[in-house]
């Protein structure tokens, strides 16, 4: 299992060896979502990581509408190749141009969604052997790692410790709040951070960037799942990505790389919680169930079911009549049948038609042809209630 | 010369609003079954309403896709099989999709026409060159995209392009947004999104020391392409999308007939050199919205596209107040109220084509023929009116803002 962080600085560099990390990730800012490097600090730092011996993966993974990509792809080309081992990308665009116009290895980032091993596959097989790894999501949870891992033909990474972006957009959000405020407030920067929280979360004190690609929110809490290193070993995960992008500096990973060296059965990770300054969470790491409130959202009762189906009671008149919009094709209602009605409570009733009449109110055999039909009362039918046809009582 | 004019799509949340949509001129409309798509929360389509908006739509020429765009994962791709087997069996005439998987899964079972979902964020020529090799037919971009850059986008990878045209917008790269799935643990790219963005928020700006409260900067004006729609139509643009199944009917009605007649009347005429797109214009802020804005369509969505706001229908002075569900005699047509109205009130019902008719309401019986001064939701009213209308006409009434 090999421990893969990124790199701003040399020092940063010097950390990574120290912590025997075998790849570095490195960005320039005007390909990368969260670098503030510029192309002459990201290609010093591409040189330096080059002569320590690291294997280096330039981080491209900005989205690009079409007149974006080309000035991207021309930024990409200024970049000397031999100082790059990878190339690693999230746009299926970008992905396409290292693919068919370069010779580099590729990591893809199918960390937005991508929740199916099908899908998967088909990246893996479509990127063929230019692929270098996965780069799967932090939804999975560690059942669907584990299946994952064992039958997609390609390495895979997970990030075990760092920040749980939330929302990308392209459009610049935070400065336009800073327009027309005094001299203290430098709205004219390029990199420009907030803390927000809203009365309507549950949650307080989303960290956000806005940078020259838009703007970035984050979970209120940093992903942590380095107290199952074990369990990820034993899953057979071959790359684990720790971010400290967001932290003053790197001095945490050698403590991180100590715990993969470990020989304790469970190494101790009370210190690391403790210097690293972020609440922590686990996020869908032991179960994802972000479906199961669907069925909450709506009600399943009075969704027509079934080819017996007439139509939905539309007004009720006590004591005079309900007011049917006839919907189904298959069957009619007619005088004398019998019908169901499903409340929006989920309680049943049955009727028999005793009184059935048109919409100009003139006695009617049959609802065959009209939009509109109106019978006998029945106590206990509300508005929205389903009808469906019984055999005769 | 023929003049060639992009399909209009328009949003059917049920089946009462395909055939609003339909009705009012809409040549294609998107709609969701039960499961996989993005809008848990709308009352979508059983198999049998599925069937029943499919006849209806071929039977006037209109064509259906049905959205099968969330990003779906294993076990609801065991679920997906029998499913899209049931839309080949009904002829509907092609899904749209966001997921590789369920691109395989479709591809693996069926010969179902893919659309590619705005949700995938395909924003280039290079992305649609890969998703055409994955088997999909058509693209609906990202709405970051131009109209210009999709123009070279549909030379440049020789494939169909779907651009929204009207509608609400996500803030983010759709498909880029996780707010819900980590804070209300429901998955937005799944159908529970809980619209974060829409909330208002204090930002502290720590650096600067300097505090900004009560703004919903994440928010997004609407879009509205009406005036750009030319720019469209000479681009080559295969569809126009309008957003919104979980919109009114009246939303529905307006904005297929707006649309629809705008295109028609480019196919005629070959310009908008007419007081008509005035007329066109003041239809849509008719409807509930937020500010409207060409968004990405012509330039690069600036700060003004921030909807710095909670309420969104202030200037929007228009209610839906029933749809015509039949007619009681030659003289009376019964309506099925949704707004209550008033003995004196001046409402307007909107023919699938051509002007509104105004109607000075000064009588109105309940079915059984009692006379009321006042109506209420979930009623029906039948109200004087010997004009020609139809089934499923919606009427309207201007109320105070």
């Amino acid at each position: 299992m090999n421990l893969i962080t990124y790199a701003n600085s040399v020092h940063d560099l010097s950390l990574i060896k120290d912590s025997n990390c075998q790849e570095v990730i490195i960005g320039p800012k005007d390909l990368n979502r969260n670098s503030k490097l510029n192309l002459a600090d990201t290609t010093e730092l591409l040189v330096q990581a080059k002569k320590l011996g690291l294997r280096v993966t330039l981080e491209w993974d900005v989205l690009y509408t079409e007149n974006q990509i080309y000035q991207a792809i021309d930024i990409f080309k200024t970049i000397d190749d031999s100082l790059i081992d990878c190339v690693r990308v999230q746009d299926e665009g970008v992905l396409e141009f290292v693919l068919t116009e370069t010779n580099f290895q590729i990591q893809f980032i199918a960390e937005t969604g991508n929740h199916n091993l099908l899908g998967l596959n088909k990246w893996v097989s479509y990127i063929g052997n230019r692929l270098d790894r996965l780069v799967i999501s932090i939804e999975l949870s560690k059942i669907t790692l584990a299946e994952y891992i064992d039958k997609l033909d390609c390495d895979i990474e997970y990030l075990v410790l760092g920040k749980i972006l939330l929302f990308y957009s392209p459009r610049k959000l935070l400065s336009p709040l800073l327009d027309g405020e005094n001299e203290k407030v430098n709205y004219h920067a390029d990199r420009l951070e907030a803390i927000g929280e809203s009365e309507e979360s549950p949650h307080k004190g989303f960290p956000l960037v806005e940078n020259g690609h838009g703007t970035f929110m984050y979970h209120i809490k940093d992903l942590f799942l380095l107290d199952k290193l074990k369990e990820l070993k034993e899953l057979g995960l071959n790359y684990l990505r720790v971010d400290l992008r967001f932290e003053e500096d790197l001095s945490l990973l050698p403590k991180i790389a100590g715990l993969l060296s470990s020989t304790e059965v469970d190494p101790n990770t009370d210190s690391i919680k403790a210097d690293y300054k972020n609440d922590l969470i686990r996020g869908y790491y032991q179960i994802n169930k972000s479906d199961v409130l669907f069925k909450k959202l709506k009600n399943y009762r009075i969704q027509r079911k079934d080819s017996s189906y007439i139509g939905e009671v539309i007004e009720i008149l006590k004591g005079e009549y309900l007011a049917i919009n006839i919907k189904g094709q298959a069957s009619l209602m007619t005088k004398d049948c019998s019908l169901k009605f499903i409340t929006p409570e989920g309680k049943e009733l049955f009727c028999k038609v005793h009184k059935l009449q048109d919409a100009a109110l003139n006695d009617s055999e049959s609802s065959d042809g009209h939009e509109l039909m109106l019978m006998n009362y029945m106590s206990g039918v509300w508005p929205k209630s389903q009808v469906y046809l019984v055999n005769p009582l | 010369m023929t003049i060639n004019v992009p399909e209009l799509l328009s949003p059917a949340g049920n089946l009462d609003k395909l055939k609003v949509a339909i009705s009012y001129g809409a040549n294609a409309v998107y709609l969701g079954g039960l499961k996989f798509g993005l809008r848990s929360a709308a009352d979508n389509f059983t198999d049998e309403e599925l069937l029943e908006g499919v006849t209806f739509a071929h039977d006037r020429d209109a064509v259906v896709y049905v959205v099968l765009n969330g990003f779906l994962h294993d076990k609801d791709l065991d679920e997906l099989v029998p499913f899209i087997k049931y839309l080949e069996e009904i002829a509907i005439d092609a899904v749209i999709v966001s997921d590789l998987g369920v691109i395989e899964t479709i591809k693996a079972h069926t010969n179902l026409e893919i659309h590619l979902s705005t949700q995938a964020s395909c924003l280039n020529s290079y992305s649609a060159k890969l998703w055409k090799k994955m088997g999909v037919t058509r693209i609906v971009l990202g709405r970051e995209v131009s109209i210009d850059e999709a123009a070279k986008i549909k030379k440049d990878a020789d494939i169909e392009i779907e651009m929204f045209v009207h509608g609400s917008m996500c803030m983010a790269f759709s498909g880029n947004c996780v707010i819900s799935n980590f804070t209300q643990g429901r998955d937005s790219n799944r159908g529970g999104c809980a619209h974060s963005c829409r909330f208002e928020y204090s930002l502290k700006f720590e650096d600067m020391d300097f505090e900004k409260k009560n703004h919903y900067f994440m928010s997004s004006t609407d879009l509205n392409g009406l005036r750009v729609l030319e720019k469209f139509i000479e681009a080559g643009i295969d569809s126009i999308k309008v957003e919104g199944r979980m919109k009114s009917h009246l939303y529905a009605a307006t904005m297929s007939k707006v649309y629809s007649e705008a295109l028609r009347y480019y196919k005629e005429n070959g310009h908008f050199l007419s007081d008509k797109i005035v007329e066109w214009e003041s239809e849509l802020k008719k409807v509930k919205h937020r500010t409207y804005a060409p968004a990405n369509l012509v330039e690069k969505a600036a700060t003004d596209t921030i909807f710095d706001e909670r309420v969104h229908d202030k200037d929007s002075n228009y209610a839906i107040v029933g749809r015509v569900l039949d007619r009681a005699n030659e003289d009376e047509i019964i309506i099925e109220v949704r707004n209550a109205f008033n003995i004196g009130d001046e409402v307007e019902l909107i023919p699938f084509k051509g002007a509104t008719a105004t109607i000075k309401i000064n009588q109105m019986r309940l079915m059984n023929n009692t006379a009321i001064e006042r109506t209420n939701p979930s009623t029906l009213v039948k109200i004087p009116f010997s004009g020609f209308c139809e089934a499923n006409n919606i009427v309207r009434l201007k109320v105070l803002s």
